[in-house]
Formats: C-alpha cells, structure tokens, sequence
C-alpha cells in the first residue's frame, strides 16, 4: 500500500487502536498487499468513544460487550443486572480498552 | 485473552455470586433487608429485564419452582450456572483441560452467528422485561 493510504488510515483510525501499536501497524499496512485493500475496508472497526456512550447509556444490559462480540460476558451481564451495578461501573473504565483490543484482533486478521 | 484471565473472570463471577446469595440467604426474612442493586431500577424506577432474579433464586432455595418462575423465569439459568459451573471449573483445573472454554467459545459462536437466534434471544428479554414490569418488581 502506498504511503499516502497508509496515513490517510493511520489518521482516520489512530483513536481506534493502542498508541504504541500504531508504529507497527503503519509498517505491516505498508507492506501488505494492494489487493487487500478491499478487505481493509470491510473491515467492522469500532470507535472506542461510541462504545464508551453505549456503556453509559445501556451497559447496564450488556449492549457494550454485545456490541464487541463478547456475547458470553453480554448474556451475563444482562442476567445479573449489570453483574449487581459493580460490574456496569467497572466497563466504563474498561469497555475502552477492550475496543481497541478487539480492533486490533480484527485488523491483525487481514495483516498478518 | 488468555485461559488464566478466563478461568479467573469465570471465578470471580462465581465467587460474587455465591457471596451475594448468601448474605441473602443469611437476611432472608429480615424487615430492614431490601436491598437494591440495580443502576436502572434506581435511576428510573423500573425494574430491568432481570430485577427479581435474586428473589427468584430464594424461593427457588426454599423449593418454590413455580413461584420462583413467575417471579422471574431468568433465575432458573442462574440456577443452573452456579450449581454446574464449580464442578466444571474444579475439574478443568484438576485435569488441566480447557473443556468450559471450549464449550463457552461453542456456544457464544452458536449464539451469534444466525439472526434468529439473535432476534428471538432478544424477543424472550423484552417480552420477560414487559412481564417484570407489569409485575412491578
């Protein structure tokens, strides 16, 4: 992929990943091939600050971790009232960082 | 995440579980003891879809099936978790098995992978939150 993709990417998305992943991703996009481009673009990224407002606003049913595909944790969560209102506070802290990790995991699909 | 992280939230979940049903098995019957856990509940005033599940768990400890289902049908699932889930989880330690997980990873692909699986989990919640609310938990 060309230079100028590659940070016109890196600019769009940079608030989606961890900061020290960035340099390392910038290198990856760079040699990865351009018939990739397609599935770069498919790929279902989540904005971090997104989650963060549905974890707020409906956390409390498990929407935020539905939403990352942790369906598992979702359903518990939904069935103990929001893991008695401790765990609801607790994701506003977390669901954040487990965004960007869950990015990253389906980045790397495509990247390596 | 790693199997250790996993086996560990699973843990903490049961620990907390077992913890709060028994401080609640402990006040049962006390005239000062109602307590409310719930952000939404608090916040609004109505109960969310699983407000009642710990109630629902106390009658079931006293034998009520059918009270404990018309209370809320969702601490039936609890039932099942927290009577299962110990053993599973000595035994995958004992063994060095990772067969919960498996299991889990099964089960969540199954759950999500087909749309009416999704929009007829998602029926049974609001129709049960509806019902919760009509009862006025």
């Amino acid at each position: 992929m060309d230079q100028q993709h590659v940070d016109m990417f890196l600019m769009t998305y940079s608030k989606y990943f961890e900061g020290y992943q960035l340099p390392a991703i910038r290198e990856k996009l760079l040699k990865m091939d351009e018939t990739k481009m397609i599935q770069l673009q498919a790929v279902n990224l989540k904005d971090p600050m997104m989650i963060l407002v549905v974890s707020i606003l409906v956390g409390h049913f498990g929407v935020d971790r539905f939403l990352l595909g942790d369906t598992g944790l979702g359903v518990v969560k939904l069935l103990t009232c929001g893991g008695l209102g401790i765990w609801t506070i607790i994701d506003w802290f977390l669901i954040m960082g487990r965004t960007r990790e869950v990015n990253m995991q389906r980045l790397a699909m495509i990247l390596y | 995440m790693s199997n250790t992280r996993f086996y560990s939230i699973v843990g903490i979940l049961l620990l907390t579980g077992y913890c709060w049903l028994t401080w609640n098995v402990l006040a049962d019957g006390a005239d000062s003891f109602h307590p409310t856990v719930c952000l939404f509940k608090e916040a609004t005033g109505l109960p969310c879809p699983s407000c009642g599940t710990t109630r629902a768990l106390l009658l079931l400890t006293h034998g009520k099936f059918s009270e404990s289902y018309l209370l809320n049908p969702f601490g039936f699932f609890l039932a099942a978790g927290l009577m299962i889930l110990p053993f599973w989880l000595t035994f995958d330690l004992v063994a060095k098995r990772t067969s919960f997980r498996h299991w889990y990873v099964q089960t969540e692909r199954f759950f999500s992978g087909s749309r009416w699986m999704i929009a007829s989990s998602v029926a049974i919640v609001i129709a049960n939150w509806i019902w919760n609310i009509s009862k006025g938990l």
